[in-house]
């Protein structure tokens, strides 16, 4: 679907390059999830991949066509949500209906239901919302426009408790084979159960680009207590229980995926973890 | 043609359509700006009339003409700080993530900036006057020694005085020597197409230098892009000063003598009428180049 090839970009000639040959498939049917600690990029390559910044080698296509022509073809069937955006003040309706015209896949069935899920309505005034209720009915219009690409840098920044497990149901309940999230976050708790890909980048390197389905299949994500050995483990991380611990999954067995210590891991550890998944 | 690529009549509807309402706010303040520079206008004249008794020896005509002089100002005043706005909604970077991933080619977008700050600001120009037509006359009691003879509507009147003046299709009285021994004149009409529209061209010319401008500069742009130009009229000036005017000028005026039975007035005008609209689609284009090049971060020289 998104193909980035050889990317290289800075943000000035003396400063070290953000992205530095780097190279990226996203495929359809899938929620990514772009990890990484502050200031590896993250931010850089969705802009990138938007046709939002132009790249000082290399190439963004997305389906085929490259992303810095800006062609209304591709951008309405993408649709960015920045960590900082501007609403303009007016009614919500009337946004919609000054905006859902470039989007041909509009669904207002899928606004209300979205809108529903965040316990708001269609009859709001984008000038009276608080920071996080804008950003609520700017993702549940993203999601309406129903582009197959939705590109989100720091979703959950600024929302509140329970607006963060409504977010991962609207994502969820708003995916189907044909769309790809890529989620951007270094708040690796509020996405976890949500992702089918991860993508972890430190310093213009990806470190890890795999399945959650590879991963699980290749390691093993465990609880244990302060007494239990750790000598096979890839990676201890104590915990409140004891340690949470990353094993090779030599025996085949299933575990949920513990992302933030998989974060964690992959920063730490870099060339035995890698060494995992090139077995 | 392949509107995806090119242009859409129907897109850069919903583009201006949406870009006129969401900044509804920022398009009334304008409007209101431009009302009350007009309602100063009627007041200060008004003031004028009401002012030493004035008004006794004041004509209709020359009243109208006075507004009509001071609704032009105002009116070309506002059309070059208006065209530094071209990409106001760019100021931001949150403004700038809204319009730049707009699914609309960027000609589209373009050109709905452009016609909002151009054919917008005549338009709005336009009701923002009779706005402070209809208003004056609620401050007409205040002035109560203005004759009733110029207590009139001026608006259709001063308006289709600036029409006229800027008609290119008058004709120009002159006064033509038709015997050197008697000095018998007699007058006669000419026409000054060529003359107008380089006119026109010239202020277009510096019309879009302000829009280059507004495309350049994110914040301040008009005194920012005045400023420039000042610079760089001082530097011209300097340059030519350098190299000896008087000898450009002299050599000048001897090649258009010599050449007079092909280098007439009108063909002068008209060479110069097609040099300054050349030099006013290069800063177009030049601006929407600016455009395109568009980033969502500050864009550098180095990255343009």
């Amino acid at each position: 679907m998104i193909e980035v090839k050889n990317l290289t970009f800075g943000y000035g000639r003396r400063r070290p390059k953000v992205l530095d040959n780097f190279s990226l498939n996203v495929e359809k049917g899938a929620v990514y999830g772009l990890l990484g600690k502050n200031g590896t990029g993250k931010s850089t390559l969705l802009y990138l991949m938007a046709g939002l910044l132009r790249p000082q080698q290399g190439k963004v296509f997305y389906k085929g066509v490259d992303v810095a022509y800006r062609y209304p073809l591709t951008l309405q069937d993408m649709f960015f949500v920045p960590e900082e955006f501007s609403l303009p003040n007016v009614s919500l309706k009337q946004y919609v209906k000054l905006n859902a015209p470039f989007y041909p896949n509009f669904s207002n069935e899928l606004l209300k239901t979205c809108l529903n899920v965040f316990d708001m309505n269609e009859d709001i005034h984008l000038g009276e919302l608080s920071m996080g209720q804008k950003k609520k009915a700017f993702m549940c219009f993203a999601l309406a426009a129903n582009t197959s690409l939705l590109m989100m840098d720091e979703p959950s920044n600024g929302l509140d408790i329970p607006s963060k497990s409504q977010f991962r149901k609207v994502i969820a309940s708003g995916m189907n084979d044909d769309k790809a999230v890529i989620i951007s976050t270094h708040q690796v708790r509020d996405i976890d159960s949500l992702l089918d890909h991860v993508l972890i980048m430190d310093g213009s390197e990806l470190l890890l680009d795999e399945s959650v389905s590879t991963i699980c299949e290749k390691l093993y994500f465990a609880e244990q207590s302060l007494n239990e050995p750790t000598d096979d483990a890839l990676y201890v991380q104590p915990s409140v229980q004891g340690n949470s611990v990353i094993l090779p999954n030599t025996f085949g067995g299933e575990s949920k995926m513990n992302l933030e210590v998989l974060f964690n891991a992959m920063l730490t550890e870099k060339v035995r973890m890698k060494a995992m998944f090139n077995q | 043609m392949d509107t995806n690529r090119y242009f859409s009549f129907t897109r850069l509807g919903y583009v201006m359509k949406r870009d006129w309402m969401e900044n509804w706010k920022t398009n009334l303040y304008t409007f209101l700006g431009i009302f009350l520079a007009y309602l100063l206008v009627y007041l200060t004249q008004m003031n004028g009339l009401n002012s030493s008794h004035a008004g006794y020896y004041y004509s209709e005509d020359r009243l109208i003409g006075n507004y009509c002089s001071s609704f032009g100002a105002v009116f070309v005043f506002f059309m070059f700080v208006f065209a530094t706005y071209i990409m106001n909604n760019m100021q931001t970077k949150e403004a700038r993530f809204s319009y730049l991933m707009l699914p609309a080619t960027s000609l589209e977008k373009f050109v709905s900036r452009a016609l909002s700050v151009t054919v917008g600001v005549v338009i709005m120009t336009l009701l923002a006057s009779l706005l402070a037509e209809a208003v004056h006359w609620a401050f007409m009691p205040f002035f109560d020694e203005i004759p009733d003879r110029l207590k009139i509507s001026v608006w259709p009147e001063a308006w289709g005085k600036v029409l006229e003046t800027i008609n290119p299709f008058q004709q120009e009285t002159y006064q033509y020597c038709v015997d050197e021994t008697t000095r018998e004149f007699v007058t006669r009409e000419r026409s000054i197409f060529f003359q107008m529209i380089w006119a026109y061209w010239s202020v277009l010319w510096l019309h879009s230098l302000y829009i280059l401008g507004g495309s350049y500069y994110r914040k301040y742009a008009f005194f920012k892009t005045t400023g420039t130009l000042i610079l760089v009229g001082i530097v011209l000036g300097r340059i030519l000063f350098l190299v000896n005017p008087a000898e450009i000028v002299a050599w000048f005026g001897e090649f258009v003598r010599r050449n007079e039975d092909w280098l007439t007035e009108e063909f002068a005008a008209g060479v110069m009428a097609v040099i300054t609209f050349c030099f006013t689609a290069l800063n177009w284009w030049l601006s929407y180049k600016l455009f395109t090049r568009q980033q969502v971060i500050k864009p550098k020289f180095r990255l343009l």
